[in-house]
């Protein structure tokens, strides 16, 4: 009965007209910047999180998840179509989904990753419905060194579980927790690494470092680029979109299966929905009676990572929630957008707020259906979107990074950080130095920081007291198998390449 | 065949080397403090450390690495983008929304060529009555569209 009381409860606020309303623009928007190549989610959440101000926080927490699993609907569109993913998690399907697009199976590759999407979400809801205040329930025992050695897990897992060098990764992380240095340190009330400038005193700003890295940089880096394809899709009819009798023949399975994959990936610290659906897509592949029709436009190679990056991104809401440690950047700044709103967020977030908990969770739920409507009828709306220009867009882009970063503290020199930031992305992106754990480092430093001087303060400063606690240790050594086994690997690599130079 | 070194990795690394260092230079110069009172000095310190030894490390990997072929210096986006952001800072405040509105949008347009100048202007126009409709009655931000 107690389930239904609090499903009462977050139904309250998901169903009031500030929260379907918010909802709708959250999934809208998000659908939007997934659609459209260049603009990722975590750019849109931070575009939004100024606005989010004048929302209350349960509201403005439900329109930037909205933005979050609306864009991987979205994200399957371009896609399927372009063969440009919209979002990185939907890279994989671009792999069957295009091919279907040559084979003028466009309308039912659609069709099928936005019902796959859908049933990730559904799936995924009932994980975090299930598995939140269970885990909270059971970190409220933590201590400051089990929450200093979980968020280094969180950061090292992230680091070296995203795609290209796992130590570039590490490095960024260490430059993010270092960026999160400047301002006031809360214990000693010492400015550091602030040059006296007394913007920085309260530090960089979330905002600004998220925009420039993530919205200038990724422009910059288009405007580089040479000319994108143009779009050509016709005779794209809701009747074109049912797929025949055959094809759904077991296609639930993959759908179940992909969503499981997605939703247990995605509730990992350190591990987003791109690391899901390109670990369902390879589980899909291997249990197949025909692995050679995948990457030839077989329908489940659409179904199987559709369902499961949307089911992570749900999913992700669970270390964040129970924990207050995001898996990931988008988490991050989720969580950073709490903080702002004066949220602490950790155990006690589930019992100590609970509208916002339930409320969060119920809005998934609406916000699916919302976007299983937005998806399937209207397929054609968001087909025109990427019609739109490019010359266009990107002033459009410019002007509202400029003004959201501006809003937030009514500050000029935030401005000028989003454009410094800004071109460090943009260097970043060229150089192949994933941005996303360097926004996770700066997020987490400076409360990894608080717990790690806490921690040894109330052990007398004794480091031992980091592995008399159970939870503790057993993170830290699930962080040293994160460390060492991708160093091990290069260090093969390497030898193996020093010993063919020698011969 | 001996593979060239890849100058550009390496000297970002030692960039981020020295950055590490930096790092730890200024952070000694703050209160360190003891392991069981520790200043605001000790945990910058220690970041710093671990970024140098990182830095360290990654230009030993990052040594021999394959070049990429995509273009790295883009003068063209990066100085139109700079001169739009500092124009739109400086104007905002001084002149009001409307015409930071204007010059941003207007310089960054020539980003990309060919420069398309109507549909620049057509977006500049468009985005100054969002912006002030939108931010400056809706979000009700401290900027008037003109400041005269």
């Amino acid at each position: 009965m107690d389930i239904l009381h609090n499903l009462a409860l977050g139904a309250e606020v998901a169903f009031s007209w500030q929260g379907l309303l918010f909802c709708f623009v959250g999934v809208l928007v998000g659908t939007f910047v997934g659609v459209l190549p260049g603009i990722g989610p975590l750019a849109a959440i931070s575009l939004a999180l100024p606005m989010t101000y004048y929302l209350s926080p349960p509201i403005a927490l439900i329109m930037l998840a909205g933005i979050f699993y609306g864009a991987q609907y979205g994200g399957s569109i371009a896609a399927i179509l372009l063969n440009l993913p919209g979002t990185a998690s939907a890279a994989v399907t671009c792999i069957d989904g295009n091919q279907m697009t040559k084979q003028g199976r466009a309308g039912v590759a659609l069709f099928t990753a936005a019902i796959s999407s859908f049933c990730g979400g559904i799936v995924a809801i009932f994980m975090v419905l299930g598995f939140t205040p269970m885990i909270a329930s059971f970190a409220t025992d933590f201590g400051a060194v089990d929450y200093f050695s979980i968020m280094l897990l969180g950061l090292v897992a992230a680091s070296t579980l995203s795609v290209g060098s796992p130590l570039k990764g590490m490095t960024m992380v260490m430059l993010g927790i270092a960026l999160g240095l400047v301002g006031t340190d809360d214990t000693s009330g010492t400015e550091r690494f602030t040059f006296g400038v007394l913007a920085l005193s309260d530090g960089i700003s979330l905002v600004a470092l998220a925009m420039g890295l993530f919205g200038v940089g990724e422009i910059l880096a288009n405007l580089g680029q040479e000319k994108r394809s143009p779009l050509k899709a016709s005779g794209l009819t809701f009747k074109s979109m049912l797929p025949k009798r055959h094809e759904w023949n077991g296609l639930w399975k993959t759908i179940l299966r992909g969503s499981g994959i997605g939703a247990f990936v995605g509730a990992l610290p350190g591990s987003g929905p791109a690391i899901a659906a390109f670990m369902a897509y390879a589980a899909e592949k291997k249990l197949a009676r025909n692995p050679e029709n995948f990457g030839k436009g077989e329908l489940r190679g659409v179904a199987s990572p559709e369902s499961a990056n949307n089911a992570a991104v749900q999913a992700a809401f669970i270390p964040t929630l129970s924990l207050g440690i995001p898996g990931d950047a988008v988490m991050a700044v989720l969580l950073g957008a709490m903080i702002l709103h004066g949220i602490s967020p950790g155990p006690e977030l589930v019992t100590s707020n609970p509208e916002m908990f339930w409320g969060l969770v119920v809005s998934f739920g609406v916000g699916n259906i919302m976007l299983l409507v937005l998806n399937l009828p209207l397929i054609r709306v968001w087909v025109r979107m990427l019609s739109i220009p490019y010359h266009v867009l990107y002033p459009a882009m410019l002007f509202f990074i400029c003004i959201g970063v501006f809003s937030v503290r009514s500050s000029v020199f935030d401005i000028y950080t989003a454009l410094f930031f800004g071109v460090i992305g943009y260097f970043l992106i060229r150089l192949k130095f994933p941005a996303a754990p360097l926004l996770l480092g700066f997020i987490l430093g400076p409360m990894m920081e608080v717990h790690f001087r806490r921690g040894l303060l109330l052990a007398r400063g004794d480091y031992m007291a980091f592995v008399d606690s159970v939870p503790s240790t057993i993170f830290l050594i699930l962080t040293a198998l994160f460390l060492v086994l991708p160093l091990w690997a290069a260090f093969r690599k390497r030898t193996a390449r020093a010993a063919n130079l020698g011969d | 065949m001996a593979r060239s070194i890849n100058w550009l990795q390496v000297s970002a690394a030692l960039l981020l080397g020295l950055f590490g260092l930096y790092v730890i230079v200024q952070g000694s110069g703050y209160d360190m403090g003891s392991l069981r009172r520790m200043g605001p000095g000790f945990f910058p310190v220690m970041i710093g450390s671990v970024l140098l030894l990182f830095a360290v490390l990654l230009v030993l990997e990052v040594w021999h690495s394959e070049r990429s072929e995509e273009q790295f210096w883009i003068p063209r986006p990066i100085l139109t983008i700079c001169a739009g952001f500092v124009a739109f800072a400086a104007l905002l405040e001084r002149a009001g929304l409307v015409p930071a509105t204007v010059a941003l949008v207007l310089l960054v347009s020539l980003a990309e060529k060919p420069v398309r100048p109507v549909a620049a202007v057509a977006t500049a126009v468009g985005l100054s009555v969002l912006g002030v409709l939108v931010f400056i009655y809706g979000f009700g931000i401290p900027v008037a569209p003109f400041e005269w």
